[in-house]
């Protein structure tokens, strides 16, 4: 029995040893074949060396919000950080993570999707069907209609069921299954049945060349389906807390992974699957991740730097843009310099996280722009009827007295993302600091 | 309904039985199912490696016994119609022609940057793409010298990204 167990697990070690240095060849074919791009903020600070990564164990040990579930659900919670350990991990790993403590506490949950036995194309669920076997990891048929309707059954019978929909831009197949079945299935039963148990993941924002079929950010076409939740982690740990919570959340949460934040190193990534994806990525999203059980709050935006004189709200991939429009807010390079007035650069700028964008975090939000008294929200969603416009409205109502200048929103035009043209519609950092020194002068 | 399976690798084969289905649908006026069997031999994109899910010794021995190109020349070499010379110099010549088509294609300017908001709708612009490509322009013009990824990215549209407002 240990023999035929280690030799299978040398065999699977081998296995992705194998996948790994193939992929790492094929990677660096596709590099010495392609014009390296410039880098995405040019040679400025960016995601790189963000600040927002927690990299050592007592910072990710100490991540706000943090709750450890050591035990079964339900026990009493240990608030303890001695003795904790971390690892380094991207964010497949840690989404990969997080769905191994699910399959190996809940003998009731599931995880599927197209591909995903096979490891996903973003590697998330990689050795997770030779670690808990073919009955709980398995491929479904390509269809997003049959898989989320296959979730609400099986949760509806009592089962955590994990989805996967390859891309957020294919969940429009699923959009009947999730928004008539998965957000009213609670509802229109008095209460009788429902379908917390269902969690759908999926990959979504921009890459950089994806076009316009792998590049959308759906989550503002769920934010009327009043039952569902809607959560976008912008980090590893943000993305195992999150997803940990949005599993074990007793709604059906859709939980969108911004897949360019996916892998660690600056270079194009390599997927083996039916449905492969080269990942440009925008710098190292690592961080130090608890590999205990722990989970992080849905609905709870978080505050990454405080300020008095300007909101600036946003979710996923456009965190790390933000974060340089703000670097080169209080230091710009020269050839912006005259863009930026020396009054404004020492503005103090509070960004916020937003996480959960249904039911996203109104009080966090009111708090600080009522303390600031402007506000600029940034999505990588087209503008019209985007979740900016949702936010806008209730701010404006909430928060009418005490606004210095309408609120902004940074956005990608109403436009498909066509691959040729993506490096203007999609915001970028130069478009977010545009709206921060517009906001700040009115 | 009628259906028939046929030998997608078979080039006359599939000829054949769409001839014959089309004829029913005309003559019957009734739908076919005519499902034409192949093999994926190719990755699925540039950046699959298939052979983490198939055996590439599979892939091979398609490539080699079930090729339908190479089966349908062998057919036309044993009718005498073609030669091992005529192939080489077909091959030489197309890969030719495809070269310079992509050498050429490479040196093309891409669309006017304006072209972005186009064809989102026919006939009139509505006012928020108007707006939009006009708030673009106005960037563009303010950032399009100093903001190096920008920059180097406007030249190369026809228009410079000039020409959004």
């Amino acid at each position: 029995m240990f023999t035929s167990q280690s030799s299978a697990a040398a065999r699977i070690a081998k296995r992705r040893l194998l996948r790994s240095s193939t992929a790492r060849r094929v990677a660096r074919r596709a590099v010495s074949t392609q014009v390296e791009p410039p880098p995405a903020g040019g040679h400025l600070p960016g995601i790189a060396t963000s600040k927002f990564l927690r990299t050592t164990r007592d910072a990710a040990l100490r991540t706000p919000g943090i709750t450890w579930r050591d035990d079964e659900h339900g026990a009493p919670v240990r608030e303890i950080i001695g003795g904790r350990e971390t690892r380094k991990m991207n964010v497949y790993q840690a989404v990969r993570d997080a769905m191994s403590i699910a399959l190996m506490k809940d003998d009731t949950a599931v995880v599927f999707g197209e591909d995903v036995a096979f490891g996903g194309v973003f590697r998330c669920t990689m050795g997770l069907a030779e670690e808990f076997g073919r009955e709980r990891v398995f491929n479904t048929p390509l269809s997003e209609q049959g898989i989320a309707g296959f979730g609400i059954g099986l949760a509806a019978m009592g089962q955590t069921a994990i989805a996967e929909i390859q891309f957020a831009d294919y969940i429009f197949p699923a959009f009947d299954q999730l928004v008539n079945e998965a957000a009213k299935y609670r509802y229109r039963s008095g209460g009788q049945f429902n379908v917390g148990g269902l969690t759908v993941r999926t990959p979504t924002m921009s890459v950089g060349h994806g076009g316009l079929y792998h590049s959308q950010s759906p989550e503002g076409f769920f934010m009327g389906a009043a039952g569902l939740k809607i959560v976008i982690p912008r980090s590893p740990i943000q993305a195992k807390g999150l997803l940990l919570s949005s599993i074990r959340d007793p709604n059906p949460v859709i939980f969108m992974e911004p897949k360019i934040l996916y892998r660690s190193a600056g270079t194009y990534g390599f997927m083996a699957s039916s449905e492969a994806f080269p990942l440009t990525c925008i710098g190292n999203v690592v961080e130090q991740v608890p590999i205990d059980d722990f989970e992080l709050p849905i609905g709870r935006a978080e505050t990454l730097t405080t300020g008095t004189d300007l909101t600036l709200l946003t979710w996923g991939t456009p965190v790390y843009h933000c974060e340089t429009a703000l670097s080169m807010l209080a230091n710009p390079p020269p050839s912006l310099a005259k863009h930026v007035p020396a009054s404004l650069r020492s503005a103090k700028v509070e960004l916020i996280d937003l996480r959960t964008i249904l039911p996203w975090d109104v009080e966090t939000v009111l708090e600080s722009v009522k303390k600031t008294g402007r506000l600029v929200v940034v999505h990588e969603a087209c503008r019209t009827a985007g979740v900016g416009a949702e936010i806008a409205a209730e701010v404006q109502k909430k928060a009418f007295l005490k606004l210095n200048a309408p609120v902004r929103r940074v956005t990608a035009w109403d436009v498909p993302t066509g691959l040729q043209y993506e490096k203007f519609v999609i915001p970028d950092a130069i478009r977010i600091l545009d709206s921060i020194v517009e906001t700040l002068a009115y | 309904m009628d259906t028939i399976r046929v030998d997608g690798n078979d080039v006359l084969a599939v000829l054949a039985a769409t001839r014959e289905a089309r004829r029913r649908c005309v003559e019957d006026g009734r739908g076919v199912l005519l499902e034409a069997m192949t093999y994926r031999v190719s990755h699925h994109s540039t950046s699959d490696d298939s052979f983490a899910y198939r055996p590439r010794q599979e892939v091979e021995e398609r490539k080699r016994i079930d090729n339908p190109i190479g089966r349908f020349r062998l057919w036309l070499h044993s009718q005498g119609w073609w030669s091992d010379a005529e192939e080489e110099e077909l091959k030489t010549r197309l890969k030719k022609d495809v070269m310079t088509a992509f050498k050429r294609a490479e040196g093309v300017k891409r669309h006017a940057l304006k072209e972005m908001f186009t064809d989102v709708y026919g006939g009139e612009e509505p006012w928020h793409l108007k707006e939009q490509r006009e708030e673009l322009g106005a960037l563009i013009k303010k950032y399009g010298n100093d903001w190096e990824p920008w920059t180097a990215e406007l030249k190369k549209f026809k228009d410079n990204g000039e020409s959004l407002s």
